[in-house]
């Protein structure tokens, strides 16, 4: 394993995305993606549905091949150091589908043993987030009966049993509780003071705006705005930014749109602040 | 019903992969269908030509009138076994069991729909294995047109009545397992314990009937002259033992089933009534399951969706393992935790150590109970004896190493991490390190069941040096073989998107050709150790094969083969790629 030589300048990124590229079968579903996330970043990665959102994360993390470009992870290419780069990074997919014949005090022992994680920093780390998610004594139980947010808050902490350098995040929100919501937010918070650097995606743009150091929208599989947070948002926020888009995008497709659509799907053209804001 | 009919349609096009080939399937996938399709052929034509042997077989005892009862009470066990197996997956648990519930439809069309899909395999089964029975057997009997016409109803009747039986059988397992703690395992144990017994009773009955024929009933030999059909040199004596064997047979069948018996009175004594009572149990019993389904699906699959106990349980020590230890062992955890995959991957070495159990106990009598069970017109079984016992230590590591080519765990482990499969693919573990955990755990399972059942062998048979290593190497190396075969070609053919592990574990495709081709390689192994001795070191008198030695070292030849096999096999299955 040998890292890319680290200039005094300019630290080696946590993650680099360089010309990614991906289809299936004829269908190009992301074409020429590059992006980077520094140590003690997070950035946020929107888009909407069928962007190609969950295929580049998908290919960041291992369990998808690429046709094009390069993945590095702290200067690793995920081509040429698959375990290396897997060993550093932790994700948590949109849907948490863990092995329902485990309980999740096994699924959690499991994924320390995948990462060589020592015993007592295992029990001390699963204790602590056990307790702050409400995990703990339920951690004996099989994962099959447990509902969709304990999946989710399971998959957390396996994610987090390692203390990963980089936090891959998909949808992490979703099935939540408020008060696991706000942990997770304080958990990335820290995460982050750490050294590491969390990349996720998500459709609560608020909480993207309110997060993330920087941010890319995604649209039909090219990067269409990338920057910091707040030169990509500007004054209008994210939301205004993302319909906006959207509208753009709506309105290269289709020059007139049908008046009988449902007003919520027409592109606005209110301009910045004339908008429906949450 | 248009939307029954929509729900019916999903169904089938879910079946074997069917819709995912039309739509988005490459060259590759049509065709593995299409080999699907070929292997599913040849197992049919297989029953169909066994069922039609059985029929013929019957009319030359001249006992061609159980023939119905038989062939009824064949498609019903095989109607109540299918659903046994496919009701939990398919009625029970299903993962799209909530998005079809919330569909604008009755209950009882959702119940149908699923019923539908499982009726389909059990009416084919019904037809591979009645309709043959038929066609050899009633024209013999000079039945006239309504009795046909009753026959042919008894085929879409016969596996009714035994699937409304064979659905509160499974939801009652499902319900227990699903409210104790390890009750997947044990539904799972229950499952290989069921099935080992039915394989010994069948066994059992064989041999006690055999051995009666010996006997001076002569009630018996209904194993061999069923299986293989009557020879024309049994003598009259010997047809009518053979038809009192095959009564007393088809007479048990209908106490124990007594539908079978009103259908066959109205097939073969053209008896409208029993007939009607026949199909009207079978209607009502069908119409009174899917109406039970549709008051209680909802709360069934709620019973079974609340999980284990509910009581709140903390985390015991966590333990650290090595690597390969970890996953290996959650392989065996995911076996042991998967009911139908703990049927399949465990009923061999079952078998196995319950074939060198039995030899263990018969000791040096196994010749002789062997002799008294087959039935050869005009060879005794003092005769026969003799000739049997040499191939015992040439075969019996054969025996054992037939049951452990059942055991291909391997074979469906890929496919089943499904939809958690990212676990698998983001773990900083190499896909030679996942796919080698997968392989040792269906070792683990199958070859030290080999080795201990061949030890018992050895230890009862009193085998030489050379044959006693045989019955530990033989199977040892068919262990190995079906764990490497399994993984590479699962590697190969992984399938993700299944709704239930039935699927996956008893009808993909590396399952079955795994099963096929371990067992083809155990046929001609077992051939190869009895004829290449024979033909290179004749005996004197030509009866005998000298086997022995010889035979031992075809078998360790065989082995060596198999293992040279297994390594490059596993070496393949190492490089797989886990990503999608």
């Amino acid at each position: 394993m040998k890292a890319r030589s680290v200039s005094a300048e300019r630290p080696v990124p946590m993650l680099e995305v360089c010309d990614f590229s991906k289809s299936y079968g004829e269908k190009l579903a992301v074409r020429d993606v590059s992006l980077s996330v520094m140590p003690r970043r997070i950035y946020g990665f929107v888009g909407p549905n069928g962007a190609g959102k969950t295929t580049l994360i998908r290919s960041i993390v291992g369990a998808q091949s690429f046709d094009a470009g390069d993945i590095r992870i702290a200067g690793l290419s995920v081509r040429s150091h698959p375990v290396e780069c897997k060993s550093l990074t932790a994700y948590v997919p949109d849907n948490p589908d863990v092995y329902g014949f485990l309980t999740g005090a096994q699924y959690l022992a499991y994924m320390a043993d995948m990462f060589n994680v020592a015993s007592d920093v295992r029990d001390q780390r699963i204790r602590c987030y056990g307790d702050l998610l409400g995990m703990t004594d339920r951690l004996g139980e099989l994962a099959s009966a447990y509902s969709h947010g304990m999946r989710q808050k399971l998959v957390l902490m396996g994610a987090l049993v390692h203390e990963p350098k980089l936090l891959v995040l998909d949808e992490p929100f979703v099935g939540l509780d408020p008060q696991a919501s706000y942990n997770l937010k304080q958990i990335m918070a820290e995460l982050v003071g750490r050294g590491s650097a969390i990349f996720f995606s998500s459709h609560v743009l608020e909480v993207v705006e309110k997060l993330c150091d920087e941010v890319a929208i995604i649209r039909d599989g090219t990067i269409v705005r990338s920057g910091p947070t707040a030169e990509v948002c500007g004054e209008g926020g994210l939301e205004e930014v993302f319909l906006d888009l959207a509208g753009s995008a709506a309105s290269a497709v289709d020059p007139a749109p049908a008046e009988h659509a449902p007003a919520a799907s027409r592109p606005r053209r209110t301009g910045r602040g004339g908008g429906r804001r949450a | 019903m248009p939307k029954l009919g929509a729900m019916l349609r999903v169904q089938f096009l879910g079946m074997f992969g069917i819709n995912r080939v039309i739509h988005a399937g490459s060259g590759a996938d049509r065709i593995r269908l299409v080999a699907l399709a070929a292997l599913f052929v040849l197992i049919g034509a297989f029953v169909v030509a066994y069922a039609y042997g059985m029929g013929t077989s019957l009319v030359a005892l001249g006992i061609g009138e159980a023939v119905p009862a038989l062939a009824v009470v064949a498609g019903s066990l095989s109607g109540a076994l299918v659903t046994f197996l496919k009701a939990n997956g398919i009625l029970f648990g299903a993962r799209d069991f909530d998005l079809t519930a919330s569909l604008p439809v009755p209950l009882w069309q959702v119940a149908l729909s699923r019923l539908a899909a499982i009726y389909g395999m059990n009416l084919l089964w019904a037809f591979l294995l009645m309709a043959p029975m038929y066609a050899a057997a009633l024209p013999a009997l000079g039945i006239g047109a309504g009795s046909w016409v009753a026959a042919v109803a008894s085929v879409a009747l016969a596996p009714l009545a035994p699937m409304a039986v064979a659905v509160a059988a499974a939801f009652g397992l499902a319900a227990a397992s699903s409210r104790l703690r390890h009750g997947r395992v044990m539904a799972g144990v229950l499952g290989v314990v069921a099935a080992a017994a039915l394989v010994v009773a069948m066994m059992v009955l064989s041999g006690g009937m055999g051995a009666d024929s010996a006997g001076s009933d002569g009630a018996g030999a209904s194993a061999s002259a069923l299986s293989f059909g009557v020879g024309d040199s049994a003598s009259s004596e010997e047809r009518v033992a053979l038809g009192q064997a095959a009564a007393a047979l088809s007479g048990g069948a209908c106490a124990l089933w007594p539908p079978a018996a009103w259908a066959a009175a109205g097939i073969a004594r053209a008896d409208a009534g029993a007939f009607s009572l026949f199909a009207a149990v079978s209607l009502l019993m069908a119409s009174g399951i899917v109406a039970l389904l549709g008051r209680f699906l909802l709360p069934v699959n709620s019973l079974l969706a609340a999980g284990g106990s509910a009581r709140r349980a903390a985390a015991p020590a966590l333990r650290r393992q090595p690597v390969l230890r970890a996953l290996v062992l959650k392989e065996l955890r995911a076996v042991a935790g998967t009911p139908v995959w703990l049927m399949n991957a465990a009923i061999g070495p079952v078998l196995a150590l319950i074939v060198g159990g039995a030899c263990l106990v018969a000791g040096s009598d196994v010749a002789g109970l062997i002799a008294s069970g087959v039935h050869l017109p005009g060879a005794s079984p003092a005769d026969l004896q003799p000739v049997i016992a040499p191939l015992i230590g040439a075969l019996v590591p054969w025996v054992l190493a037939f049951c452990l080519a059942m055991a291909a765990s391997s074979a469906s482990a890929l496919s089943l991490e499904g939809e958690a499969r990212w676990i698998m693919q983001t773990i900083p573990q190499s896909p030679a390190v996942i796919m080698a955990s997968k392989m040792l755990a269906n070792v683990a399972l199958a070859v030290p069941a080999g080795l201990t059942a061949g030890a018992l062998a050895v230890a009862g048979l009193r085998l030489g040096a050379l044959e006693a290593v045989t019955c530990l190497v033989v199977p040892a190396a068919v262990g190995l073989f079906v764990a490497a075969l399994g993984a590479f070609l699962n590697g190969r053919m992984p399938r993700y998107d299944w709704t239930s592990e039935y699927e996956i574990v008893k009808r993909s495709a590396p399952v079955m050709i795994v099963l096929f081709c371990s067992m083809a390689m155990v046929v001609v192994g077992a051939a190869a150790s009895v004829v290449v001795p024979s033909l290179l070191m004749p005996a004197p008198g030509g009866l005998l094969p000298a086997l022995g030695a010889p035979s031992a070292v075809v078998q360790l030849l065989c082995s060596a083969l198999m293992c040279l096999a297994a390594l490059l096999l596993a070496r393949q299955a190492m490089k797989t790629d886990l990503r999608d």
